[in-house]
Order: structure tokens, then C-alpha cells, then sequence
């Protein structure tokens, strides 16, 4: 009767096991009829193995039967059954601890009989199990734990860890249940570890989120300095291209043009007077000149275009120049200002089809040869390093640098349309 | 010898500087060669195009039918920067300094104001002048960088970086002292394990106290007794 009664409770322990899974894994089971089939079988091994094997062996039946059961039937992964696995062994063991404990003392008080106590002990726990799995407080609980514990790295790792620990624990209290000591031990053991290693996941998923945090701040951090450094790039070519399209221009749209450039250059030392701005390059060369304002400068302009450059040049390409010449000379006035000679020598010529820009400027100070021309190299001391470097990405024109002594020497060249 | 290129549209004064550079040859017993030119042409471009000589340019800076005297010089300048300019001028100062540094030209002289006292004094000062053109080149990612080694002062290892004190700038380059010690000449020497100097510059070194002084003032506190020999053994 005793065997009947622990193979009806071992078989409702399983299902108890099953059901408690299913909830907290939110899993639905598909092709129930093959699965009671194969509970069928299950049961049928279980009893033969609680009449014929020990209970050891029961337990491990148990335990691999709840497994293939999920992962025959439902689509759970193979980390999501480890975790609920070890979650439910954690939570067994700690209930079978205590009403292991509590029947033991029921049976020395009372005289009763120790396996029907056990039978009744075994129903408690399965109860219990069909309980927490119907508590939506207690499956948030476990999932929350779960997602803290995926956030930590090789966390299947410490999974297989802790479920071979709870298996040899549980394997360990079943042998000594005759002694009522061992098993409070175990489940203070149990409840320390336990808490131990939530507090553990908990503090890991922690530093976890603070490094994600870090790495999404420089990530971030990142993107807003290359936002910046394309920003300044563009204002800077913007104004050069504008006055790209000034030096074409006539009155009222230079006017037009001079207002969307003070739009992007609060301080701009503009000749007022724009009768007297010359047109093509020579306009754009004077209203960089125009901001000198020292005297003690040595300047030569040559520029031996007979022809206007734009009529020798592609649209595109007459940009990309204004551009290249707005930003060499800006970088030669700026160096020659700081040098003891103050020397500018500018000089635009062309081949049978090239035009070709050279700038030489002297200079004063310390230059990486090694870094010149990369971003955010500047030997200026409020530059920003992405001129040289923009011009240097411009296809269309090739930039040649040299120094010879104290003197920095910028040759642009541009294709001739054809 | 000193070859002569004289590029003037105007006879007269072709005639003055061949008189004076007679002139010049025999009160120091020079020997020279002169070639007259009154425009650009390819007989000049052939002879810019000769290293062979070390050459003045006489040049006249407008010159009729022609490419200017300027123009010329920066042809000069394409490959030639040991041969010395001299240009026949009346154009004014600012114009003056840009090109006496960029295309080193050696001097502006005004036509109509003691041409010849100036030539000849030219002349002589290049005549009686040390030719030392011996460049260090180094080439960067991005740019070449070309220093004449008399106006290299010192190199002083800085972090990982060289670092290549000039008159008025200083260089970094990644390259080692040892490969720039290979580069430069017999002036150059170790003076401290981290530091290269140009011994024509020094002009006062205190071991006891290990710095040296350069001509420029500047005090340099990288002297070592271990290279002692190196750099007095070649003074």
C-alpha cells in the first residue's frame, strides 16, 4: 500500500515538477499526446524503479525525465530549461529540507509511521510547487533573476556549476535523513548560498549595466565629437564655397551670399564697399588678404589665369578649389601672422590641364612632420587639425606639402575641365 | 670658376656688367664664364637645366618679349637651389622680401641707384662665401620636410619623437637618433644619450655641470661626460 502510495506521489512530485516549469518558462506544450505517452512510459519506469532500484536512482530518473519532457514538448532553449532546472531543484531542496525535518520530528513526538509522513511530506512539497507556479509575484521573481543572470558573461557556466552542487546536495541530504542534524545544516547551507548568489547575479548584472552604460556614453561620446568635427568642416567649407560663388556673382547676390556667411562666422572683417571687390579668385585672395591688418606683412599675389578659373574649371571642381584655397591660405596667414618674416607668396598658374595653387608661407613653432595632415593634428594652439585633413579627403584636388627651413610650402593642383 | 648668367633686354647694361665682372676677375684672379642672355629662350632653359657649374644669375626682372626674371628664377629653383640670384630691379620692398626668401634670391638691386658699387660688392660676397647647402631630408606621412644642416641647432629625443630644434621651429619625426645621426654630417654629434648637437653652434660646454651654450643664447642641458670624445675628437 506504502509503494502504491509513494508511486502515486512520486508521479504527481513529476508532474508537480513539469507544471512548475511550464508556468515560470511560460511555455506552452505541443503534441500532447506523444507527451502522455511519454509520461505513460515515465511512469511506468518510475514505479518499476521504486519497487526493483533505490531512491538515488529515482531522484536521477525524475530529473532527466522533467528535462526531456520540456525539451521534446515545448521550444524552450537549453539555457532557459537549465535555469528553470536549477531553479526548481534550488527550490526542492530547501522544501525538502524542511518538511523532511519537520516530519522527522513529527515522527519521534508523535510515533507515527516515518514513510506515510514522508508520502504526506512529498504531497506538501509538489503542492507547493503547483502554488509558486500559479504566483505571478514568484515567476516575475525568477525570470527577473534570470535576465540579471544571462547579463553576466559564461553565465551557462555558473548554471552547470550550480545545478551538479544542488544535485550532490540533494544526493547527500537523501542518504543522511536518519540524521535530524544534517539536514538543518544543509538547508542554512542551502538558504546562505542561495542568497549568496542572487546577491551575486544581482551585483553582477549591476556592474554589468554600468559598463553597458560607460560603453554606450563613449559610444556616444564618439559620435559627438565626429558630429563636431564634420560640423566645423562644413561651416569651414560652406564660407569657402560661398565665396566660391560670390566671386561669380553679381551685387545683390554677393549681398545675399555675405549674410548667410555672417549667419555661420559671427566675426567677419568684410569690405563694406562691394564695388571694389575684384571678381574670381582674386576676390576671394583679397577678402582673406583684406583681414590682415598688419602692415609689417610681406605678400605677393601672382595669379597668371588668364581666363577666369571657373571657365577653366568644373563646377564641382571650381568648389572644391575655393574650398582648398580658402582653407591654405587661412592656415598660411594664421602661421606667417606668428613668424618673424610675416612672408605670403601666392601664386595660381596653369598646365596644358592643370591649375595649380601654391602658397608658401613662413612659419614659427613646433610641426609633426609625422602627424601633419591627419585628423585633429593642428600646431595651432586654438585649431581644430581638420583643414589640411579636409582638403587632403577632397578627390578632386591633390594637395603637396613641403618645408624647407623656415618656410611652408602648399601646392594644390585641380584637373582642367575638358 | 664661377659661371656668369646674364639674362637683360638692355645692351647698355649688358655692357656694364661684362665690364665689371672683368673687372671683378682680374682684381681677384678669378677665373669665370659669362653667357649673355636678353630673353628667355631654350639655349637659357638648357643652361638652368646644367648643374654642372655653380652659377649667378644676373637677372632683370621685366624683360621685353619675354617670361619675367622671376619667372626665370622659379624655373632655376625647380632643381637648383646652390646657384645664387641677383636681380636688376626698381620694384618696390614688400615685393622684394617675399622673393629674397622664397626663391633665395641673394639681392635686389636698383638699376639707376650705384648698380655697379652694389653688384660688385654682391659678387664678391659671393665669391669669398662658404658653400654649405647640405640639406637633411625627411619624409612625413604627409609632407616632406627639406633643413639646411647649418640651420639645424640641436635634436633632442622627446617621449618616442625626435625632436629637431631649427633657428625658429622645431621639427618632430618619429625617427630615431641613431638614423638621423646617420643622416647628418660630421658636424652633428652625440652629446647625451638623448640629444644630437650641431658643434658649429656650441660655444661653450660645462661637463662638470652638463649643458652646453648654442650661439643663439639658448642652454642646453644635455651634455654627458660618456660622449665626451665623440664630440671634442672632431672639433
Amino acid at each position: 500500500m506504502i509503494k502504491i502510495l509513494e508511486l502515486i506521489i512520486g508521479i504527481l512530485l513529476f508532474y508537480s515538477f513539469i507544471y512548475f516549469i511550464k508556468k515560470v518558462s511560460k511555455n506552452e506544450f505541443y503534441n500532447k499526446t506523444k507527451m502522455n505517452y511519454f509520461i505513460i512510459g515515465y511512469s511506468i519506469f518510475y514505479a518499476i524503479s521504486v519497487y526493483i532500484l533505490n531512491p538515488e536512482f529515482t531522484t536521477f530518473i525524475t530529473f532527466i525525465a522533467v528535462i526531456l519532457t520540456h525539451k521534446l514538448f515545448t521550444k524552450i532553449s537549453n539555457k532557459d530549461l537549465l535555469f528553470y532546472t536549477i531553479v526548481q531543484w534550488a527550490i526542492g531542496i530547501v522544501l525538502d529540507i524542511l518538511v523532511m525535518n519537520l516530519t522527522n520530528t513529527i515522527v519521534e513526538i508523535y510515533n507515527l509511521n516515518t514513510k506515510l509522513c514522508r508520502i504526506i511530506g512529498s504531497a506538501f512539497i509538489a503542492i507547493i510547487y503547483f502554488i509558486i507556479g500559479n504566483n505571478k509575484y514568484m515567476v516575475n521573481f525568477i525570470n527577473k533573476l534570470k535576465k540579471y543572470l544571462y547579463n553576466i558573461n559564461y553565465s551557462i557556466y555558473i548554471l552547470l556549476i550550480i545545478l551538479i552542487t544542488y544535485y550532490y546536495l540533494g544526493f547527500f541530504t537523501l542518504k543522511n535523513m536518519n540524521n535530524a542534524n544534517v539536514p538543518i545544516v544543509i538547508l542554512f547551507i542551502s538558504l546562505f548560498l542561495l542568497v549568496l548568489l542572487i546577491w551575486y547575479i544581482i551585483q553582477q548584472f549591476q556592474i554589468k549595466s554600468l559598463k553597458d552604460s560607460i560603453k554606450l556614453l563613449n559610444r556616444n561620446n564618439e559620435f559627438y565629437i565626429e558630429r563636431i568635427d564634420e560640423y566645423r568642416m562644413m561651416k569651414h567649407n560652406l564660407i569657402s564655397n560661398l565665396n566660391g560663388i560670390k566671386s561669380t556673382s553679381n551685387k545683390k547676390t554677393i549681398k545675399l551670399i555675405d549674410d548667410l556667411i555672417l549667419k555661420y562666422k559671427e566675426i567677419l572683417k568684410m569690405p563694406k564697399n562691394f564695388k571694389s571687390l575684384p571678381t574670381g579668385i582674386n576676390g576671394i585672395i583679397f577678402e582673406k588678404i583684406y583681414n590682415i591688418n598688419d602692415s609689417s606683412f610681406n605678400i605677393s599675389i601672382n595669379n597668371k589665369i588668364k581666363n577666369n578659373v571657373i571657365e577653366v574649371l568644373k563646377a564641382r571642381d571650381y568648389n572644391n578649389f575655393c574650398e582648398a584655397l580658402g582653407v591654405t591660405l587661412d592656415n598660411a596667414i594664421e602661421a606667417a601672422k606668428k613668424s618673424k618674416e610675416k612672408i605670403l607668396f601666392l601664386e595660381i598658374s596653369e598646365s596644358n590641364n592643370k591649375l595649380i595653387l601654391k602658397v608658401i608661407n613662413s612659419f614659427k613653432g613646433a610641426i609633426d612632420i609625422d602627424a601633419l595632415g591627419t585628423k585633429n593634428y593642428t600646431s595651432k594652439h586654438n585649431g581644430n587639425g581638420l583643414g589640411i585633413f579636409s582638403i587632403l579627403n577632397i578627390r578632386s584636388v591633390k594637395l603637396t606639402t613641403s618645408i624647407k627651413d623656415n618656410k611652408y610650402c602648399c601646392v594644390i593642383t585641380v584637373n582642367k575641365s575638358a | 670658376m664661377i659661371k656668369f648668367v646674364i639674362v637683360e633686354d638692355n645692351k647698355a647694361l649688358q655692357e656694364q656688367i661684362k665690364q665689371l665682372l672683368i673687372k671683378i676677375s682680374i682684381s681677384t684672379n678669378q677665373e669665370y664664364d659669362a653667357d649673355y642672355f636678353s630673353k628667355y629662350n631654350d639655349k637659357l632653359q638648357t643652361e638652368i637645366n646644367d648643374q654642372s657649374f655653380r652659377k649667378v644669375y644676373i637677372m632683370d626682372i621685366e624683360l621685353e618679349n619675354s617670361i619675367s626674371g622671376i619667372e626665370i628664377a622659379q624655373k632655376i629653383r625647380e632643381n637648383d637651389w646652390d646657384s645664387e640670384i641677383i636681380f636688376v630691379t626698381s620694384h618696390d620692398k614688400m615685393f622684394e622680401t617675399v622673393h629674397r626668401n622664397i626663391l633665395e634670391v641673394f639681392d635686389f638691386i636698383e638699376k639707376f641707384l650705384d648698380m655697379d658699387k652694389r653688384l660688385e660688392k654682391d659678387i664678391l660676397k659671393i665669391i669669398n662665401k662658404k658653400y654649405d647647402n647640405k640639406i637633411l631630408k625627411i619624409k612625413g606621412n604627409n609632407v616632406e620636410l627639406e633643413l639646411h644642416m647649418k640651420n639645424i641647432l640641436y635634436i633632442e629625443k622627446e617621449d618616442r619623437k625626435s625632436v629637431i630644434h631649427a633657428f625658429e621651429n622645431q621639427f618632430k619625426t618619429n625617427l630615431t637618433l641613431e638614423k638621423l645621426l646617420e643622416m647628418l654630417d660630421d658636424r652633428f654629434a652625440r652629446t647625451h644619450k638623448s640629444c644630437i648637437a650641431n658643434k658649429e653652434h656650441i660655444v661653450e660646454k660645462n661637463y662638470a655641470k652638463g649643458y652646453f651654450l648654442l650661439d643663439t643664447g639658448e642652454k642646453v642641458d644635455l651634455l654627458s661626460k660618456k660622449f665626451k670624445k665623440e664630440i671634442e675628437n672632431n672639433d
